[in-house]
Formats: C-alpha cells, sequence, structure tokens
C-alpha cells in the first residue's frame, strides 16, 4: 500500500562557520531535532526538549551511520550539496552536474539553441530546477538562472561542455 | 643540527605538544607555544633557536591561518548573521577603546596601544571553532550567535590591520599608493576575476595543491612588498577562493599543510617569548586577562539578551568568546616591525600579549570543560526578577503535581 502523502514540515537551515551546516526541525511533541552536518560527513543530531536552549541529547554518526539511519527512517539521504563529490565515473562514462550562473549566456536560451551536443558531445539528460527535476528534457526548454544540467557523455565531452558552460556559454 | 635534523626533533616535540594538550583537554595551542617558550632560546632547556627553517615555517603557517580564516569567515557568511549578528558584533567593538586606554595605562604610547586594542578585541576563531565542535555545543543558540560575532571580528580585524599597517609606514606617500593599489587590484578581481579563479581551481590533486601554495605565498608577498599587511592579503584571497565552488574541495587539499605550518607558527611565537620575560610581564597579561574577562561576559551578556537569547546563553554567549588567539599574535608580529613604536614597547607588547593569548587560550579550554554548569548558574544568578519569579511559580506547580 503506497504511503500517504507526507506534509514537508519547514526547516530552518543555517551556516556554521568553521563548523559546517546546521538543519532544525520543530516536533510536533514540543522541542525540535538540530542536525549538524560537517564537511567531513559527519553527523551530529541534538534533541531539545520544549521552552529548552540546551539539548538534552546527542547522537554523533559517521557518514555510513547516517546513511543507515536514513534508510531506516525510510528515506534515501540526500546528498550533500558537494558538486564535487557529485562526480559519477562508469568507465568512460561521465555523469556531471553543471549549475547555470546568472550571467551565463545559455540562461533564456533553450537547449536547441544552445546546440550543446553539436559543439562538445555531452547530452543534457535532465535539469533540476528548484525542487524539481525535468527528465529528458525537450529541445524547446528554456534555461534558467539556477539550473543545474546533468550532463552525460565521455571525460572529454562532459569537460568540454563544462568549460563552455562555466565560460560564458556563448 | 642539519635543517633536516631540526624539522624531525621539532615535528617530534610539536606532535608531543599536540597529543598532551589532547590528554589535557586543552587546545593544542598552548602545548605548541609552551614547547616553544620551554624549549627555546630564552627556555628552561634551549634545544631550539630561531633559524631559517623555523622562520620559513612559520611566516608559511600565519599565511595558511589566515587563508583559511578568509575561506570559513568570509562576507557571505556575515550577510547569513542577520541583524543578531549586527547587533553583538557593534556592542563587542567596546573591547577596542577598552584595550586602547589599557594600553596608554601599561605605557605602550598611542601607536603602541592602537596594536594592544587589536590584540584584545579579537576572539579567536580559530580555537573557538574547535572547542565547539568538541564539546558538543554547535547546536546551541549561543553557538550560532559566537560564530557570527566570530565573523564580525575578522571581518572588522581587516580593517584594523590595514589602518594599522597604514599607520605604522607613517606618511611615505608612496606606501599609501601601494595599499590603494592592492585595495583596488582586489576589488577588480572580486568583479571580473570570478570566472578565471573558478577555472584555475579545477586543477586536481597535486596540481591544485601547489597551484594554491604558490597563489598564497606570491600573493601574499607582492602585497607586502607594496606595504599592505600580507596577513591581510592572505585573509583576502582566502575570502575570494570561499565564493567559487570548488571551497571544500581547497579546504582539503591544504588541510595537513594547514596543521603542520599552523603548529609552527604558534612554536615561534614560543620562541620568541624568554621565561624571563614572563616575570616582568606577568602583572600586565593579567590585567589584561581580568579586563577582558569582565568586558567580554557583560558585552556578551548584553548582547544576547538583546538578540533574543535566554540568561543562561546569553552569558554562556560571552563564556565562549574569551580564547584569543592567532589574529591577536598577527597583531603584535605586525607591531613587531613597527619602527614607529620604540623597541622597548615592542618587545614588552609582544611578550605581555603571547603571555595574555596563552591564558585566555587556558582560560577557554578551562570554560568550554565545564560549560554547560556555569552558564546555567551564572545564568540563573543572572536573569531577570520576572523570569525568576516563572521559574519558582513553574516549580510550585510541579511540586503541587506531584503532591497531587
Amino acid at each position: 500500500m503506497p504511503e500517504p502523502d507526507v506534509t514537508p514540515i519547514e526547516v530552518r537551515e543555517s551556516t556554521l562557520p568553521g563548523v559546517g551546516k546546521k538543519y532544525v526541525m520543530p516536533l510536533a511533541t514540543g522541542g525540535n531535532v538540530a542536525i549538524v552536518v560537517r564537511p567531513d560527513g559527519q553527523r551530529q543530531v541534538f534533541h531539545f526538549l520544549p521552552e529548552e536552549d540546551r539539548p538534552c541529547d546527542v547522537v554523533t554518526l559517521t557518514r555510513d551511520e547516517g546513511q543507515q539511519l536514513a534508510n531506516l527512517l525510510g528515506a534515501p539521504m540526500v546528498a550533500s550539496p558537494d558538486l564535487d563529490k557529485l562526480e559519477l565515473v562508469l568507465g568512460a562514462l561521465e555523469i556531471e552536474w553543471v549549475p547555470l550562473e546568472d550571467d551565463c549566456d545559455l540562461v533564456g536560451r533553450t537547449l536547441a539553441e544552445s546546440r550543446l551536443r553539436r559543439r562538445t558531445g555531452a547530452s543534457v539528460v535532465a535539469i533540476l530546477r528548484g525542487d524539481t527535476a525535468l527528465p529528458n528534457p525537450d529541445i524547446d526548454v528554456t534555461f534558467e538562472a539556477g539550473d543545474t544540467l546533468l550532463l552525460i557523455g565521455s571525460d572529454e565531452q562532459t569537460r568540454a561542455a563544462r568549460a563552455l558552460i562555466e565560460g560564458g556559454g556563448a | 643540527m642539519s635543517p633536516a635534523l631540526q624539522l624531525g626533533v621539532m615535528a617530534f616535540a610539536l606532535y608531543v605538544a599536540a597529543w598532551g594538550s589532547q590528554k589535557l583537554g586543552v587546545s593544542s595551542i598552548v602545548g605548541f607555544i609552551s614547547v616553544g617558550v620551554l624549549l627555546g632560546p630564552g627556555g628552561v632547556i634551549p634545544v631550539f633557536a630561531v633559524t631559517d627553517v623555523t622562520h620559513l615555517l612559520a611566516e608559511l603557517g600565519l599565511l595558511l591561518l589566515l587563508f583559511y580564516l578568509g575561506l570559513e569567515f568570509s562576507i557571505p557568511r556575515f550577510l547569513e548573521g542577520g541583524r543578531a549578528t549586527l547587533v553583538a558584533g557593534t556592542i563587542d567593538l567596546v573591547h577596542l577603546p577598552v584595550g586602547f586606554g589599557l594600553g596608554l595605562l601599561l605605557g605602550f604610547g598611542a601607536l603602541g596601544s592602537a596594536f594592544l586594542a587589536g590584540a584584545l578585541y579579537i576572539s579567536s576563531s580559530g580555537v573557538i571553532a574547535k572547542l565547539l565542535a568538541e564539546r558538543d555545543l554547535v547546536a546551541n543558540p549561543e553557538a550560532e550567535r559566537t560564530l557570527g560575532v566570530l565573523v564580525f571580528e575578522d571581518l572588522a580585524m581587516v580593517v584594523v590591520l590595514g589602518g594599522l599597517g597604514i599607520a605604522t609606514v607613517g606618511g611615505d606617500a608612496s606606501r599609501f599608493l601601494g595599499v590603494g593599489v592592492v585595495l583596488i587590484a582586489y576589488v577588480l578581481l572580486v568583479r571580473f576575476g570570478r570566472r578565471g579563479l573558478e577555472r584555475l581551481l579545477s586543477r586536481e590533486g597535486e596540481a591544485l595543491v601547489l597551484l594554491l601554495l604558490a597563489m598564497l605565498v606570491l600573493v601574499s608577498l607582492g602585497a607586502k612588498s607594496l606595504g599592505f599587511p600580507e596577513a591581510v592579503a592572505a585573509f583576502l584571497l582566502g575570502m575570494l577562493v570561499s565564493e567559487s565552488s570548488y571551497r571544500v574541495r581547497v579546504e582539503t587539499s591544504l588541510a595537513s599543510w594547514h596543521a603542520v605550518e599552523a603548529a609552527v607558527f604558534f612554536f615561534d611565537v614560543g620562541l620568541h617569548v624568554t621565561l624571563g620575560s614572563a616575570l616582568r610581564v606577568l602583572p600586565a597579561a593579567l590585567l589584561l586577562l581580568v579586563v577582558t574577562m569582565v568586558v567580554q561576559l557583560a558585552t556578551g551578556f548584553m548582547s544576547g539578551r538583546l538578540t533574543g537569547l535566554s540568561a543562561r546563553g546569553s552569558i554562556g554567549h560571552g563564556l565562549m568568546l574569551l580564547p584569543r588567539g592567532e589574529f591577536s599574535l598577527v597583531v603584535v608580529g605586525l607591531a613587531a616591525g613597527a619602527q614607529a613604536i620604540a623597541p622597548d614597547v615592542r618587545d614588552a607588547l609582544y611578550a605581555t600579549v603571547s603571555w595574555y593569548v596563552l591564558f585566555t587560550v587556558v582560560l577557554g579550554s578551562v570554560v568550554f570543560s565545564r560549560y554547560d554548569g556555569w552558564s546555567e548558574s551564572l545564568g540563573r544568578w543572572l536573569r531577570s526578577p520576572a523570569a525568576r519569579r516563572r521559574e519558582e511559580q513553574r516549580q510550585r506547580d510541579l511540586d503541587a503535581m506531584r503532591l497531587d
């Protein structure tokens, strides 16, 4: 039986300079849960009781333990937004995530107009836009600032595409 | 000793210092400076001298320390802190006039006092961020405020150091020009150089490490030759790199260099301090410590209360900000090279601030290890009468429920 739709709970996100990222989620029972993510993948889960500004308990998890706990809680953990690490090498095949900067010339143009595959050999297999993904985008999809392109191709092809996009896309 | 042997013996001594500090539960900075003092030219067993080896590594250490600070404590981080950081950071600026007044009282003269003000003002981002993480205090609301103030302080310090740098060279117009050139070059780089930098930083493996090292040293020394403090140049470079998409990779690829060189930087500070000087400057260093405790706790409490922290969190915010460190030592390092200050004042300033830093870091380590208890009891003592009545009422209600 499919699970009922979940209502997303608002999570407050903040950066702790020199430490990592902090995410605070209020609980229905009062109090809240704070999760601190370090650059090395370590995660700490803090439990705050209602009306308290000191945690009553903390659990420290390695990257693997965090992943396992996320699985147990019923959802694959969203990978940290570390673009460097999102590089997947499967033999000669490269999958690359390339964000579009505001000042990139591709913004406002369609996939067809960009002629990205003809010029570099790499294909755009998906566009990540905000919380949504457009898999197998049509050739008349228009690029927007803040999009992240999911490219597939050989090492050279994706590299050329990345250079083209980061170089402004002209 | 041959240079290689020196390096080996020094690495071993610093290893013992780092390990011992971990065992004692104090920040490793305490270990590094102490080893430098005890085994340096003015120490108990003079094993080490100030040589080209220590000098080179310490200079690199200074640049790497400041580069890393720039990577973490940058303008976007500051903007994220919003109004609360602005309020807390502004109140915290009170340390500057207090430090200046203390300097005059201790006879450091106007310029020497300006340097002391900088050294007393700036809390150690490195020490505090590490202690917060080790003691599992990072999720407390006051930790976020504390880290925000540290970003504010580091950015303010760039301005203060720049000003002090100009003040020390006096009215030499060509130097003014040099500083102007560096600043304009930086602004142009921030405005137009992003894409080029992004492409440069996409190098991988050893190429990236070597590129970063070359960039850091050449840019800082280039700025220095134009009369701009090299420490500030390294910080600005770190800030520039922090906005690229390769920040994490840069951080990890230089990590072991950073660890080694930073250790030698603090060790080198110890080498320049003699045990004999301790007796002379001890009263001054202790005075600075006491004043810092009073002012830091008062300003911390006040800004915490003004930005919505509890009484416990507010006094905790003050407690967290106590340790001084790398930036204070950079300030007196700069003063040590300033011809406009009398040599005896320079020496006294250097020794006083070195001991002061050591004391604050030891104090900070103790405070952090007893943090929960201390912030709790101080907070209970400091909360408003209304809050106290509410708390007592709540306690009575709880007791009544139990009786039922």
